[in-house]
Order: C-alpha cells, then structure tokens, then sequence
C-alpha cells in the first residue's frame, strides 16, 4: 500500500575518503599522521571545530560535517584523511555541502603548518588499493514481520555485547603483559649475549631499540598482527550473528530492486580508471567490491551494501553503548552503499545522489516491485565496469540480456511515471530530465558528456595524451584529475569553463559556514559554534559539555524533533 | 544552564559573519585560461616526471 512519500525529503550523506599527497621534494617528508594534525589548526582558521567522541580520531566541523583520521595500523603513521558531510536533505544541498568540505580540507592542506601538502580525491591510489567513498540513506530497515524478526533478533543478541567487550579488554591486559615480556626478554638477551659478539649496536638495534622506538611505535608488526588476530577471533561471534540477522532482515526490499540500478549506475557515475593492466574501466571501486553485502572491511569484504555501522553500534563508545544500542532498535535506519565512486564532475555527483534517493522514494512509497533482476550481480558490475563502449549485455534472472544503459532508462522511465503523479516537484524533475539528457548523451554523443560525467572526460583527457603518452604518463592523468586545488586536471578544465556546475558560489560559500536545516546537523553545528572555545565532544547524535564536575550529555535529536515543520521542509 | 535555542538564527549568521574566520578564497588569477590552453597545459604536466607524481599517492593499506 501506497505511503505518499515526497521526493527527496529523506536524510542522505557521503563519506569521502581522500588520498594524501606528500611532493617527495618536501624539505622534511611527514607521516600522514603529522600532516593530517597539521590540517587541523589550519581548518580551525577557517571553521570552529569540536573534539568529536568517538573512538576514532577526528573533529566535528561547525556546518556540521565532521574530519577523521582513517588508519589500520596502530603505529598511526599511514592513512587516508576522511570527510564526512553533514545530513543533507535533497542532491543539490548534498552537492553543496561535499564540494565545500572539498574546499575547506584542501585549502587547509594548502595551509598547513607541516608544509603544503595535497588530497586527491579518488578511490584508488597508485599501486591499486581501494579506499574512496560511501552513500548514506536515511531508509526503513524492515517492515511488518522482517522487522519483528529484527527487534527480537537485537534483544537475543545484547548478552554477547558485555562478553565481547570483556574478551577486547583482556586483549589490551594481554598486549600490556606481552610488551613487559618481551621488554624483560629483550634486554636480558642482550646482556646475556655481549660478551659474545662484537656488534653491539646492531644486536642492540634489533632487539631493544626495535620495539621501544622503531618509527615511533610501541608496538612490533608480529605483536600488532597477533593482537589484531586476537581482536578478530573475540568479535566474530558477535559479527558473525549480526550479519547474519542483518541479512535476512535488513534493508531486504532495497537489495532486491536497487541492485539492477547500483551495478549500472557506473555509467554516469562512475570516475574511471586505468586498472594494473592499463586497460579503462568507467568505475574505480567496481572491480575492487567482492561481495553484495558485508560488515565492510571485517574480514576484507568490500560489499555493495555495508552493515559495518551496525557492529560498529555495539562495538564503539562504550560510555555511550546502551544509547547508540538501544537506536538500533527504530525502523528508520541508516542504509550505506558503499558502491559508488568520488566525482569531481559536479553533473555526475548530483546524479549519483539525487536518483538514488528518488528511486528509494520510489520504493519506500510501494511503487518500485517489479524491477529487472540480476543473475550474477558482481559480475555484471565488473562486466560494466570494463566496458567504456557501454555495449557490453549482462544476464538478468528471466534469461534476457540488458545492457548498463538498458538498465538505467527502465528505473529513469519509473521514475518518471511515479513523478507524474506526484505534486510538482522543482528539484525531482530536475534529476529526471539531466539523468535522460545524460544517458542519451552516452548513447548518442558522447562528447556532450565531458566536464559533465567523470569517467567520459577522463577519458578525453586520455584520448587527448596521445598514443604516444608513456603508461607512467597515462596514469599520472587518471590519478591527477582527482587533485584538489588548482593544480588539479578537473580543476584546471572547471577552470576553462569546460566543465557544467550546479552548486552555486553562494551555496558553497554557506555551505562552508553553517549547517543545513531541517537535520540533526543543525543543533550540532550550532552547539559547536557556541561552545568551540569550551571544553566539548560532538558525535553524530550527541553533544557533551563538559562542567567542572560533571558532563552533560545533549541528545540532538531532541532538537531535531521540537523543530517546526515548516523549517523540517527541504529548500 | 546552557541558554541555547534552536530558532536563535540571529547567532548563526553572526558567528558566520566574524572577521576570525577566513573569508572564502577567491582566484589569485585574473587571467581565465581557454579550453584548449587547459588540455595543452594537462597533457604537457602530465609527461613531467609522472611517475614521481605516482610515487607520492601511495595509501599503505586500503580504505572503506
């Protein structure tokens, strides 16, 4: 039954994860650690920040969006600086808000005390490792039954959660017990074996030095493994019986009618790539994702769809476990999709959101239940990914072949007969008509599309590098076309005018200043404006002042709900 | 007590307003390159030690 959805109300964000580039000729070359501390009192200059509490390090931002410090290793050396926008109601205000924390981030690296350094905004580096970007929907997890099943399966699943964390908190008096160990042992077989050898230094270098001052870590790779092993084999019970609740549960209806679109949605959304071979492919993420769903990166699986957040609710914060726990149980949760690739092309961001959230409105309201289905999802997509002919034809469930373009103008003609019934709506009909001008572009001139869709004019660019171009040359387009700052090949040809854009100067400007309404993010961004000289801690629903003798705990999402309706309404 | 209140627009754009925080960067150049002279200029950097260029963009581990 019908619910009456408006288009483009729901709450959407987009995680970007954004490379960093140190010039090899820096006088004084840093850890990604150092350079991303260095950005931080240049972003200030710029933006109020709050300390953010999570375990995870990071600052809220006082439009509401947020800067992490994206890491694996415990040394703290290497990693990715991540951007997090904030709720964004509609693709246009979403837009906004990415390309101002683009502008923020890069002109605070540009600034930073550690020298300037530069982000490029992609989602592969130069050797082949994925990173990049992420969608977030707000999207009901279940109905009916699938969501009874889910409540009951949380209930079921809470006992684990104090289990685990006694098992994680071992862990940490394990690695305290194993370091004093190996520092005992370590120095008395130096001691034991001095008078043996004649190289003190190196015997010295290996067995003492190595762990109490290699690089600045107090931590060994062999010992860090283990640890990491250990951390694993406690979490996967939990994991494991989340993930299977998750997938018989969660986000069911989604999976089933949006997958045709996500697989195919690389043809205008897709950033392009040279893969290891030299060969291009439209999308940079496709070939790296291995499965439909996932806890995203627990056991090296890069899904389609990422129930990581779910764990991640009953295994961070502890302070804060029984609320963000208890937040579990509401239907309307959060959907990630983690299939999709950073664009620069502004034409192509605003597409990749704004038909992704008309099709969920399309389907939140029972109107999308007969879509084409998929034989083989992930080779289709691998199979899309590396055909910039777009003629490539992928097997559906019927036994009928489709190609990506196939695919793309069935969800846009549903799309626009469910708009047809729809009160007038500024913004849907835009997405509606520059997804057919863009697809018919693909189909018929190609040409059209460049400065619009990113793989098409990465392409160009390569097409324009010449036969004679080396591979290092080639690839050196592909990876520079994502930097940001002017020096950047998207920037150069947005300069030139070359390229179509959508958010204005003024939306980006406000966008870089103050937080969009109608979301939780705008009591966040005000709390942080208010308090920033304080003594505070933002997380995506709460906000901690704390007194002198206490910490007072802020739920935003109180605010959010005393918000009138009139100011709840998308611009 | 915290005196905060949602409506309270007036600080938001005060605050936003406040010489302490840069204003947006504008061009330095006056000068608008044309299309052409931006493909001369990309493919000509784009020979000049490209694979130094790919050997400052190495992430050690991958991302999300």
């Amino acid at each position: 039954m019908a619910n009456s959805v408006q288009p483009l109300r729901r709450l959407a964000g987009l995680e970007t994860e954004y490379a960093i580039r140190m010039p090899a000729s820096a006088a004084s070359p840093r850890s990604h650690y150092e350079l991303y501390e260095s950005l931080i009192p240049a972003l200030r200059q710029r933006i109020p920040l709050a300390d953010a509490a999570l375990d995870k390090m990071g600052h809220f931002l006082a439009n509401g969006g947020a800067i992490w410090f994206e890491m694996v290793r415990l040394t703290g050396e290497y990693g990715l600086i991540e951007g997090s926008t904030p709720e964004c109601r509609g693709p246009r205000q979403l837009l906004a808000y990415q390309r101002a924390q683009d502008r923020l981030f890069s002109e605070a690296a540009a600034g930073s005390q550690s020298g300037p350094f530069t982000l490029l905004k992609n989602c592969r580096d130069s050797i082949g490792n994925y990173y990049g970007a992420q969608e977030n929907y707000e999207f009901p997890i279940a109905s009916g039954l699938r969501l009874a099943c889910w409540r009951i399966g949380l209930a079921l699943l809470a006992p684990l959660i104090p289990l685990t964390w006694m098992g994680l908190l071992a862990r940490v008096l394990i690695y305290i017990a194993l370091l004093l160990v190996y520092i005992v042992v370590s120095h008395l077989a130096f001691l034991l074996v001095i008078p043996f050898v004649r190289d003190r230094a190196t015997i010295r270098r290996w067995l003492i030095d190595g762990i109490l001052t290699s690089q600045g870590s107090p931590i060994e790779g062999w010992m860090e493994t283990g640890l990491n092993f250990l951390a694993l084999a406690i979490c996967t019970p939990l994991a494991l019986s989340m993930y299977l609740l998750l997938r018989l549960t969660a986000f069911v209806d989604v999976r089933k009618e949006l997958t045709a679109f996500l697989v195919s949605r690389s043809v205008i959304a897709g950033a392009g790539t040279l893969d290891d071979g030299g060969h291009f492919q439209i999308a940079e993420k496709a070939s790296g994702l291995n499965c439909l769903t996932g806890l995203g990166g627990f056991i090296d699986d890069r899904p389609v769809y990422t129930f990581g957040h779910f764990l991640k609710a009953a295994l961070s914060e502890v302070w804060n476990l029984h609320r963000r726990y208890l937040r579990l149980f509401r239907r309307r949760q959060r959907l990630q999709i983690g299939l999709g690739d950073s664009n620069m092309a502004q034409t192509a961001e605003f597409l990749r959101i704004g038909t992704t959230m008309l099709l969920l409105d399309m389907l939140e309201d029972g109107a999308l239940c007969d879509a084409p289905r998929l034989r083989n999802p992930l080779m289709a997509l691998h199979t899309i990914a590396a055909d910039p002919s777009l003629k490539a034809a992928v097997e559906m469930c019927d036994g009928s072949r489709c190609t990506a373009l196939e695919l793309q103008r069935w969800y846009l003609a549903a799309a626009r007969r469910w708009l047809a019934e729809k009160p007038w709506h500024e913004e849907a009909h835009e997405v509606i008509e520059l997804w057919e001008q863009t697809l018919d572009q693909l189909e018929h001139d190609r040409e059209q599309a460049v400065g619009r869709i990113d793989w098409v004019t990465k392409l160009y660019l390569l097409s324009q590098a010449g036969t004679d171009a080396s591979a290092a040359a080639r690839k050196k387009i592909d990876l520079k076309y994502h930097q940001l700052g002017p020096d950047g090949y998207y920037a150069q040809l947005e300069a030139a005018g070359a390229c179509a854009l959508l958010a204005t100067a003024a939306e980006i400007d406000r966008a870089s200043r103050v937080p969009p309404s109608g979301s939780p993010a705008s009591a966040r961004g005000r709390f942080i404006r208010e308090f920033a000289g304080e003594s505070m801690a933002v997380n995506w629903d709460f906000v901690l002042l704390r007194r002198r003798f206490r910490t007072e705990v802020i739920d935003l999402d109180h605010y959010f709900r005393q918000q009138p309706r009139e100011e709840a309404a998308p611009k | 007590m915290i005196r905060f209140s949602i409506e309270d627009e007036s600080m938001t754009t005060q605050l936003a307003q406040d010489q302490h925080y840069a204003a947006p960067s504008l061009p330095e150049s006056p000068s608008i390159p044309t299309r052409e002279e931006a493909l001369r200029n990309i493919v000509a950097d784009s020979r000049r030690a490209p694979q130094t260029y790919l050997d400052e963009v190495v992430v050690p581990y991958g991302g999300e």
